[in-house]
């Protein structure tokens, strides 16, 4: 399987994935540069035994977090310099939305849900895009995320009762 | 409520990977190889240094034996009279 093989069959999961995450077109484009460029990088160690499709599944959630960590500080460090009293202020931490996945006409309550999952810790956003945008088994999810099936729905439970605090 | 909710979430459609990203991601892995330096590079900069410092361990060690060379010679003089040496 070469390289251009890989990215053929995986580029719209690896671009999908990224944008639920990033839900901006722009920022999804330069995760799924990187998670190609380190597929790319570590094929040579990558475990034949393991799915492939799991592996990258992985490098692109660990991607997209880290990607959110940095823009997150960033943005933060921009407030802090502007408004030093205001700085934790998580309006200004949501993203600029541009998900063209959701350019229709629900959009505007799909688009105050997102910016909610956004708000999530790191492991009860991955579980609800995985499960409820992505629409993956619950055992595939456990798979990806190096959980058990029963952490995974509590920690389903717990995303869903974080939800319903921040609707 | 909330599950009415995230059935929304069934509503985002699947988007399309730009053209052009191949040819980005095959340009920066351009780029990363030539910013590689090759191991033979490396290793004739390393033997070079360390050739640098051995021939510098010579000369130090070559100007320290001759300076206590010197010194050995300073203590031999013998005076033969109380004077100081000021005096």
């Amino acid at each position: 399987m070469t390289f251009k093989d890989i990215y053929n069959q995986y580029k719209n999961l690896v671009f999908n994935l990224a944008l639920q995450y990033c839900q901006n077109r722009h920022d999804a484009e330069e995760i799924t540069q990187d998670v190609f460029v380190k597929v790319f990088d570590k094929w040579q160690t990558f475990r034949k035994e393991a799915d492939l499709k799991t592996w990258i599944y992985r490098i692109t959630i660990n991607q997209s977090l880290d990607f959110l960590k940095h823009k997150k500080r960033k943005k933060r460090s921009f407030i802090i310099s502007l408004f030093s009293s205001d700085s934790s202020n998580e309006e200004n931490l949501l993203p600029d939305f541009d998900h063209p996945g959701t350019l229709m006409e629900q959009d505007e309550s799909l688009k105050s849900l997102m910016q909610k999952i956004y708000r999530l810790p790191k492991n009860q956003k991955t579980v609800i895009i995985l499960l409820k945008i992505e629409d993956l088994p619950q055992k595939e999810v456990a798979e990806i995320m190096k959980l058990t099936e029963g952490a995974v729905e509590s920690l389903f439970q717990r995303a869903k009762a974080s939800l319903k605090k921040l609707l | 409520m909330e599950s009415d909710n995230l059935g929304l979430l069934k509503n985002i459609k699947r988007v399309k990977v730009p053209d052009t990203l191949y040819q980005t991601i095959e340009s920066r892995l351009e780029k990363n190889r030539e910013n590689i330096i090759p191991l033979y590079k490396v290793g004739i900069a390393a033997s070079f240094v360390i050739g640098l410092m051995l021939t510098q361990v010579y000369f130090l060690e070559g100007l320290s034996s001759k300076i206590d060379q010197s010194n050995n010679d300073f203590e031999l003089v013998e005076i033969n009279n109380n004077l100081l040496y000021y005096e």
